[in-house]
């Protein structure tokens, strides 16, 4: 196969990281995104991008845990170099806080952060309502920066991309050899995925440029991350709820919230209320698949239902599904020279 | 009871406030004036990134270490309150960096979390081989300053706009205690080969990615003649440069290429940043910070002075310690004076 034409659906921050790990992995492979959503307004936007793991039940924790630290030590170099703030990359340093002290006191991925401890005594005077802490430095990745950052590089390496809403992934198939499925929340219509529900998220962007460290309550419902311009605060967990409308209750309820782990807050200026769904999944879905009908086969990557997690193991699942697109092409490489017997 | 301050930086204005809460219901008749050239924002305090943290070593000057002390306990138990933002004051945590093992410093168990550096984050700054983490906090003077004017302007002191020659220019006019917080220029007022001025120049940027103080150390240059990066609340401070006894508050050209050049290869991402000011002060450097009181007498006049100045780089994170002595020191010239008035009439 000459040059595989590889079509990657949709445009968050897995379609795009996927985008460019098979553009880097298959030089030959002409890749295309296509979605009906680019930055600012993917799922990906809403987010804050604090690359703290979210546990997924149906997938082996050393497979989070390789996935986590390929995607750290990628952000990691990327922070550490003159293109950080053009990619929104930053570090930033803050504590977990507990009311009641956590089953697991060591999470998986607590020797991939840096510097990660329990909190003293002194730093829990701050957080009178909480018995237990961690501390300990990670990144952010902010959007709409990284996202675009993404998109410029893909630019570079000559991969296009399209707005356009696929209804189907038939509809691809005279054009591309292989379709790469990073819808996010969309592939529950896309591909008919009963076992993916949005977990809707709602978060308030402020102005507090005073707020230099990351708070999160170990329930992993309130929290204050802050990034480059604007401090995210959070949030809201709202099983199979699908309204993207803001909810004002909610507002206040997180305001409130987040203002009595940071009293400070008070004085935030400039409240935005923005609403995302996340994909959630008992695991991601890392798979290949072929699809087949009336005799024509289409080879599907399947990478979506990150769920709360998406920041946290982009660069892994993106290599993941990079190699498993590789698969493809071998496959289909293999079939068509079998045909020539 | 007339009392005047010299000086309006965060020493001046916060002794004048430390004192005013502590005795104005003592004694009624507290009248509180403050004398300075220079106010916020063109004082040497307002220069300052505002960032809480003392020399590496105390050199056995366990005073200072206590004052330290008393100010990072007083600003903390401050953070939570509707106060804070308005007073220029919140958490930071962030890296010392060593090129060799240093001793810890005498302020490790005063700031949050101190901690060694591990491996895996000295990989953020090559060159470095060892150092520390620790959260300490922000007191920006843009904010703190006028902050403290407010408060005492509301205590009802006055503020006088005016180049004070001698000690006896205001305690003349029947002042009874004078607050000399005069800072790098003390010297006019009295002469004191002890101070000298420790020239700094800074560079002010916009770089709102950087959420960490970096500040490195070279031994052998002293302190601040190495690169340090300060985030504030809207800019980012980039400085390293300590030239004991330079009165030029001028910026030099050669200065802002040493700053620059060293802070970019500290963060590389600092090349892509907007600068939006230059500025260079003075700090007023002695071998200890003098906090004492006198009596200054010439001719016919006799005057109570407590001096507090020769704070160095470290006015801010001193400064309400020193404050709350220098009240001290008021408090036993005020016992004196009671001692000294005279007897009640028989009834």
């Amino acid at each position: 196969m000459a040059a595989p034409k590889v079509a990657v659906v949709g445009a968050g921050v897995i379609g795009l990281s996927t985008a460019l790990c098979i553009a880097e992995t298959c030089p030959s492979c002409s890749v295309m995104v296509l979605s009906d959503q680019f930055s600012p307004n993917t799922t990906s936007d809403v987010a804050a991008g604090m690359l703290i793991p979210h546990t997924y039940p149906g997938t082996p924790i050393h497979v989070q845990k390789q996935w986590f630290k390929e995607t750290f030590t990628y952000l990691f170099a990327i922070s550490n170099s003159a293109e950080a703030s053009e990619a929104g990359i930053h570090l930033v340093s803050g504590w977990q806080v507990f009311k009641n002290t956590p089953k697991e006191e060591l999470p998986f991925w607590s020797d991939v952060v840096l510097g990660f401890r329990p909190m003293s005594k002194a730093e829990l005077q701050k957080f009178p309502q909480h018995r237990f802490g961690q501390a300990f430095t990670t990144l952010k990745c902010d959007c709409p920066p990284y996202l675009l950052w993404l998109e410029k590089r893909l630019k570079a390496t000559g991969v296009q991309m399209y707005t356009r809403k696929v209804a189907d992934l038939w509809e691809l198939h005279s054009k591309y050899n292989i379709v790469v499925n990073c819808a996010g929340i969309g592939a529950h219509q896309l591909v008919g995925d009963e076992k993916l529900f949005p977990i809707r998220g709602q978060v308030l962007k402020v102005h507090a440029p005073w707020v230099k460290n990351f708070i999160r309550d170990g329930e992993g419902l309130t929290y204050i991350y802050p990034g480059i311009h604007r401090v995210t605060l959070g949030g809201t967990r709202e099983k199979e709820s699908w309204s993207l409308s803001p909810d004002p209750g909610a507002t206040k309820g997180i305001f409130d919230r987040c203002c009595s782990l940071e009293p400070s807050l008070r004085g935030a200026q400039d409240i935005k209320v923005k609403v995302g769904l996340r994909p959630s999944r008992q695991c991601v879905r890392l798979q290949r698949e072929v699809l087949s009908q009336g005799g024509v086969k289409l080879p599907v990557v399947h990478n979506y239902g990150h769920g709360a997690g998406g920041f946290s193991v982009h660069r892994g699942t993106a290599k993941e599904a990079a190699r498993l697109v590789g698969e493809c092409i071998a496959a289909l490489q293999g079939s068509s020279s079998r045909a020539k017997l | 009871m007339r009392v005047a301050i010299i000086g309006a930086g965060v020493i001046g204005l916060s002794t004048a406030l430390c004192i005013h809460e502590q005795y104005h219901s003592l004694v009624p008749s507290l009248e509180m004036e403050v004398y300075a050239d220079r106010y916020t924002p063109h004082t040497t305090s307002d220069g300052a990134a505002g960032l809480w943290q003392p020399y590496l070593s105390d050199h056995g000057n366990l005073q200072e270490t206590l004052w330290n002390k008393e100010t990072f306990d007083y600003l903390l138990g401050h953070l939570g309150s509707p106060a804070a933002k308005e007073m220029g004051l919140f958490l930071i945590s962030g890296y010392n960096l060593f090129t060799q093992p240093v001793p810890d410093p005498s302020w490790k168990n005063i700031v949050l979390g101190f901690r060694n550096l591990t491996p895996k984050e000295l990989e953020l700054f090559p060159g470095y081989s060892y150092g520390w983490f620790n959260t300490a906090l922000m007191l920006e003077c843009r904010s703190y300053l006028p902050w403290l004017t407010n408060r005492l302007m509301q205590r009802g002191v006055k503020f006088f706009h005016k180049k004070v020659e001698s000690f006896q220019e205001v305690s003349g006019d029947g002042m009874d205690v004078v607050i000399n917080c005069t800072g790098v220029r003390a010297g006019e007022l009295q002469p004191d080969p002890e101070l000298q001025p420790g020239r700094g120049q800074v560079i002010k940027v916009l770089a709102p990615w950087v959420k960490h103080f970096i500040i490195t150390h070279d031994i052998e240059s002293g302190i601040y003649n190495s690169p340090y990066i300060i985030p504030g609340s809207e800019f980012t401070v980039l400085g390293g440069i300590y030239q004991h006894g330079n009165w030029n508050e001028e910026n030099s050209a050669q200065d802002h290429k040493t700053i620059w050049e060293n802070c970019c290869r500290l963060l590389p991402a600092l090349q892509k940043a907007k600068i939006v000011q230059e500025w260079s002060g003075l700090r007023p450097a002695r071998p200890w910070v003098r906090l004492e009181r006198e009596t200054v007498r010439h001719e016919h006049f006799q005057a109570e002075v407590i001096h507090n100045y020769g704070h160095g780089g470290f006015g801010i994170t001193i400064h309400w310690g020193c404050a709350m002595a220098a009240a001290r020191l008021f408090g036993s010239i005020l016992q004196e004076k009671k001692l000294a008035s005279p007897p009640q009439p028989r009834l």
